[in-house]
């Protein structure tokens, strides 16, 4: 219950620190945000699987989803600085391969068994989340 | 689960939580290149801390 009110918490620090800013900005944040909130998303899946909360197939996969979406989250960068301050619709056009990575992540997540350990790891996703759908809402 | 049990995991949650919110606020004061540069580098870090992390468990 605790953790559900988290979330918001998490999203709401995140909307706040990026309100009116520039698309490109916010687009830099986000790029940022996902890669520190990946970073406590894996120390979590570790911690996890050390408390024997997970399984080591699950924690496997899981990491194997971070190290996906962090890859794709590098190439989000590397793309975005080729566009320096570029349009909106040219930042939009970049997310779709972002968006599609942390899905996959979400689904691996959903796989975990224990719900106590899933809504841990939840907890950091729903981050990358709202920063995903910040640089959707680029316009 | 037992009422330890239950907070503790809330506790731990509560912590992930503030240390995000913490370093969240921190970026703020970054600039876009700083941002993007942070992103690379937490990218590589983290390829290599899953990496070593998944060898570690076969």
């Amino acid at each position: 219950m605790r953790k559900k009110a988290l979330i918001p918490l998490l999203c709401l620090t995140l909307l706040a620190v990026a309100c009116d800013d520039s698309a490109y900005r916010k687009a830099a944040k986000s790029a940022a945000t996902i890669s520190t909130s990946l970073k406590a998303a894996q120390q979590v899946n570790a911690q996890l699987y050390a408390q024997g909360q997970l399984t080591r197939d699950e924690t496997v996969a899981v990491a194997q989803a971070i190290g996906n979406a962090s890859a794709a989250n590098e190439l989000f960068v590397q793309r975005l600085r080729l566009l320096e301050n570029g349009k909106p619709a040219n930042i939009a056009a970049i997310v779709h391969e972002l968006a599609l990575s942390i899905d996959g992540l979400s689904q691996a997540v959903l796989h975990i068994q224990d719900p106590a350990a899933r809504q841990k790891i939840q907890l950091t996703v729903a981050t990358i989340d709202a920063a995903i759908q910040l640089i959707q809402a680029v316009r | 689960m037992d009422y330890t049990q239950a907070m503790i995991l809330a506790l731990n949650g509560l912590s992930t939580a503030l240390k995000l919110v913490t370093e969240l606020k921190g970026q703020s004061g970054m600039t876009d290149d700083q941002l993007l540069e942070l992103a690379q580098k937490n990218g590589v870090e983290l390829r290599s801390d899953i990496a070593a992390y998944i060898a570690s468990l076969k």
